[in-house]
């Protein structure tokens, strides 16, 4: 037979485990059961912008969420897993961009922890600052994928180096790509920001580790 | 079609399709990518998943082929040499050589996405060494990318119970006003969904770091297990080969 | 102290959420094969009290507890927990029944036998055999509701929790699942039920706690407890048997002109069809009760009134509008719809911003609109948590936060979709109450299977069958539904 288990107090004692993730520990349910859900949201709200007929994607939303209520680390994993599931459900191409959602994630996580998520400009601010980044290395990985760097020159970096120093016209494309991930990532986080003030105190106040 | 590969140990599938991704894209070109595509397709075919891959695959080569081809037609090697806007014929072999690789890697690792159900897969992964909140984080989010699309759909006929218009004839100004009354209940009722998750697993007893054992267990033969060791060591030799051939190619250089 | 025998010892000096203190002063001992039940009106601390015992609060919950929880038989977990939401407490870890089943075991690194021994056992005696090899997501909320207590069972553990665990099930399926509870005492598990349902209570349970404001107001026998006249504490959920006391006012005099008219209504999901050539009329100053079993198709007609479901066939008209040429966020101008599970669409701030949203969203200008959101919250008894946050309200008070949202846009049509599942005494007067401001605008239909509150709030009953009318009238409580 087992032992009585006993939780006795003779103070009173508060009883919540935080959420923030060292490296070395595993998170706790809480953040566990958000990742599935944020990973949803990532495709969910596709959906939802499509019936909109918006011109934006907004498939990071639920990496934000997760990387500015939990942390820099559970941001990552949210954009590990959510690449992933992507890269079974949709195309496995999506697999080559995890590092772009693991640099979402962790750059959401620590302007989460530096507190830009408590005013709209704030947010907007990190969002232009994930946007940029997110583009960048997307375009890294893009190039990579694309040969990068070949002997007949026909590696996208070895074009796009002779283009922009050569024609100015394939700027025009970058400069695109970058301004499409510009307006989606500022917007994203912004709606983040009116989520946060939305959700339940008792909820947000477990996440005391986020600068929220 | 899962049922040839339903008597394999789903890991084993997935270490010849990442073997096969590895020798695409390290191996001589273009002609081990070629062959790499051939296996793939030809294992699609065979497991009646053939459609899919080619599609996938071929999204990726084409677009890649046509896009290098071009580019390297408009932003020539020597323009003097030649006429513009037509490609030298090394361009195109190297356009096709990048473009095989991609075809290969995606239709290698789409026959093993159609074959072997991702949770299966997963579980097998638990029972070699996946920490459970990792098998946990891929599995739940599998179920729940279905659901989300429900709860989507629900917050929309709610919403529009409320008067919130969507679809034909309603301005920008008006869908952009739509966006927060459609994406926020999804996300706070996501957010709050989480909370009753969080609380069932605990009530379930679920530890994010301890043992689990499966009412199924997956088989792995031995013949399996030394299947898959054979396969990384012949990766090893490959790897190890160009890397070989790659050094060698610099110090002639120099 | 001696705890022979017991699977729970439990004394609770307080337990506070933040500053609000939930419960005081409880005392409660459970012992092995012993059912025991508690009531209690909503926010009375019941689930605090659940959470407590099964030892899950202050591990998933920020909560200061003082005093002791003791469970003497020990276990891995303690105790098991069954909730109110079937659908949530699964945890995809399991792509059919049995694996679900089977994830508490697993947990606990048994061998692979043992875990079907747990799985097979756990399935008898939740009377969930049939649906083992079924995927979750395709079963009825009463099969879910069953294949979570399967669930719970397959832990093994010494004492079973379970909160409201047939708020959101139909008389059916609310029966056969306490049936299956029943059977427990016998492998002397011991049991906490927290129910709204006192009927389903008094034949349950050995014993009964009635909680009030977060303390015991009195415990003992259920049936001398809970079948007392006056009830013992007025915001109970009553006895089916017994009326309400806020009876609203019926409607006096003869009935109008028909106000809301549906004729040769065709709908349904794809290739299906669920409503068939249904017709009916309803006066204005009216409030019907929409009747039937499950499937009958009273919510596809009340989503295809609204809009959501297109009409292959048949007129609809409100008033003197027509509505079948309107786009659904125009119908809405008219037509108001609360759903079953309405608490997805709750987003605001606060309850007051979730009731405007809705006339602010229709155009009404923000003072109008504040004006009508609270005689909105009046009605359903919201006035006083007008600043809360939506998401803190239990989740009956949420549902009457829907409700109220819908009525702040004054619509002519109101249709309420199982509005008292799960509600205490007061909340079924507070929603009773709402029904009936609504004759002077117009009318109201009530999707429901609780028909005391048909008898009470509603002036007849509609029976739907196989997508049809069938049977217009009132039917007594104590009587059986007419053949179909």
């Amino acid at each position: 037979m087992g032992m009585a288990a006993v939780v006795r107090s003779a103070r009173p004692v508060v009883c919540y485990r935080p959420v923030t993730l060292p490296a070395s520990r595993p998170l706790s349910t809480l953040a566990l059961a958000l990742i599935p859900r944020a990973v949803a949201l990532n495709l969910a709200l596709g959906a939802v912008v499509g019936a909109l007929k918006l011109p934006v994607y907004l498939d990071s939303v639920g990496t934000i969420l997760v990387a500015v209520l939990a942390g820099p680390w559970a941001g990552i994993v949210t954009g590990i897993v959510s690449n992933s599931v992507l890269g079974l459900l949709v195309s496995p191409t999506l697999f080559a961009f995890i590092p772009v959602t693991v640099v979402i994630g962790a750059l959401a996580g620590v302007a989460g922890r530096l507190g830009a998520f408590r005013t709209l400009a704030g947010s907007l601010a990190a969002g232009l600052v994930i946007g940029i980044a997110a583009a960048l290395a997307s375009a890294v990985i893009v190039i990579a994928l694309m040969g990068g760097l070949t002997a007949s020159g026909t590696g996208l970096l070895t074009i796009a180096i002779r283009a922009t120093f050569g024609v100015s016209v394939t700027s025009a494309a970058k400069i695109a790509a970058v301004v499409t991930d510009a307006m989606d990532k500022p917007l994203s986080c912004a709606l983040v920001y009116l989520v946060l003030e939305r959700l339940p105190r008792r909820i947000t106040a477990r996440f005391r580790g986020a600068a929220a | 079609m899962s049922a040839a590969l339903d008597r394999w140990n789903p890991i084993t599938p997935l270490a010849v399709a990442v073997a096969m991704v590895v020798a695409a894209f390290a191996g001589p070109q273009p002609w081990t990518a070629a062959l790499v595509l051939a296996i793939a397709l030809a294992a699609a075919y065979a497991f009646g998943a053939g459609g899919r891959v080619l599609r996938l695959a071929a999204l990726v080569a084409l677009p890649t082929f046509a896009l290098l081809v071009l580019l390297a037609a408009a932003f020539p090697d020597a323009p003097a040499a030649h006429r513009r806007w037509v490609p030298t014929e090394a361009a195109v072999m190297d356009a096709l050589a990048i473009a095989l690789r991609l075809g290969a890697a995606i239709a290698s690792l789409g026959v093993v996405i159609a074959g072997v159900p991702p949770r299966r897969l997963t579980r097998a992964l638990a029972a070699r060494g996946l920490p459970a909140w990792a098998a946990y984080l891929v599995i739940a989010s599998l179920e729940a990318v279905p659901d989300a699309r429900r709860g989507a759909d629900e917050v929309l006929d709610a919403q529009r119970c409320r008067g919130v218009a969507v679809g034909r004839g309603t301005g920008l100004r008006g869908r952009l006003r739509a966006l927060p009354a459609l994406a926020g209940p999804l996300v706070v009722g996501l957010v709050v969904e989480s909370e009753e998750r969080a609380l069932a697993l605990d009530a379930r007893g679920f530890d994010p770091r301890a043992r689990r054992t499966a009412l199924v267990p997956i088989a792995d033969a031995r013949g399996e297990r030394w299947l898959r060791a054979a396969i990384w060591l012949a990766l090893v030799v490959l790897l190890g080969w160009r890397l070989v051939a790659l050094v060698r190619s610099f110090t002639i250089a120099a | 102290m001696s705890t022979h025998g017991l699977v729970l010892s439990l004394r609770l000096d307080s337990v506070a959420y933040g500053r609000r203190v939930a419960l005081r002063d409880v005392s409660l001992d459970i012992g092995a094969g012993e059912i025991v039940g508690v009531a209690g009106h909503v926010g009375a601390g019941k689930s605090t009290l659940a959470l407590a015992a099964a030892g899950l609060l202050g591990r998933a919950l920020p909560a200061t507890i003082r005093g002791t929880i003791v469970h003497p038989r020990g276990g891995r977990p303690p105790a098991a927990f069954v909730f109110a939401n079937p659908a949530t407490q699964l945890t995809e870890l399991g792509e059919t029944v049995e694996e679900e089943v089977a994830v508490g075991p697993e947990n606990l690194a048994l061998d692979s036998r043992d875990i079907r021994a747990r799985v097979s056992d756990a399935l008898v005696r939740a009377d969930a055999t049939r649906l083992a090899a079924r995927i979750p997501r395709e079963l009825s909320g009463g099969e879910l509701q069953r294949v979570a207590l399967a669930s719970a069972l397959a832990l093994d553990a010494p004492l079973l929790v379970l909160d409201e665990p047939t708020a959101q099930l139909d008389p059916e399926a609310a029966e056969r699942f306490v049936d299956a509870l029943g059977g427990l005492r016998a492998r002397g598990v011991g049991v906490l039920l927290i129910e709204q349902n006192l009927d389903l209570l008094a034949a349950v349970a050995d014993r009964v706690v009635v909680l009030a404001d977060g303390a015991v107001l009195a415990s003992g026998d259920p049936a001398a407890l809970l079948g007392r006249t006056p009830p013992l504490d007025a915001r109970l959920g009553g006895l089916r048997a017994a009326a309400s006391d806020a009876a609203p006012a019926l409607r006096t005099g003869a009935p109008g002109a028909p106000f809301v008219r549906v004729s040769g209504l065709a709908a349904g999901h794809g290739s299906r069809e669920v409503l068939r050539d249904l017709s009916l009329d309803i006066a204005r100053g009216e409030v019907v009760a929409w009747v039937g079993r499950n499937g009958a198709g009273k919510t596809t007609l009340a989503r295809t009134i609204m809009g959501l479901i297109p009409a292959r066939a048949g007129r609809i008209s409100v008033g003197e509008r027509a509505l079948d040429a309107l786009p659904v966020h125009e119908r809405a101008r008219y037509v108001g719809l609360v759903f079953q599970d309405p608490r997805r669409q709750l987003f605001s701030r606060t309850v007051l911003e979730e009731a405007t949203f809705g006339p602010r969203t229709l155009g009404v200008a923000r003072g109008a609109a504040l004006a009508q959101a609270r005689e909105a919250l009046e009605l359903v008894g919201l006035a006083a948590c007008e600043r809360d946050h939506p998401g803190d309200l239990a989740p009956q008070l949420q549902r009457r936060l829907a409700i109220a949202s819908a009525l702040a846009s004054r619509p002519e049509f109101l249709i309420l979709d199982e509005p008292t599942a799960g509600q205490d005494a007061q909340g079924r007067a507070f929603i009773g109450a709402a029904l009936a401001s609504q004759r002077t605008r117009g009318a109201a239909a009530v999707i429901t299977h609780d028909l005391g509150f048909a008898q009470d709030a509603c002036d007849h009953n509609v029976t739907i069958t196989d997508g049809h009318v069938s049977h217009i009238g009132r039917i007594s409580v104590r009587e059986p539904p007419p053949a179909h």
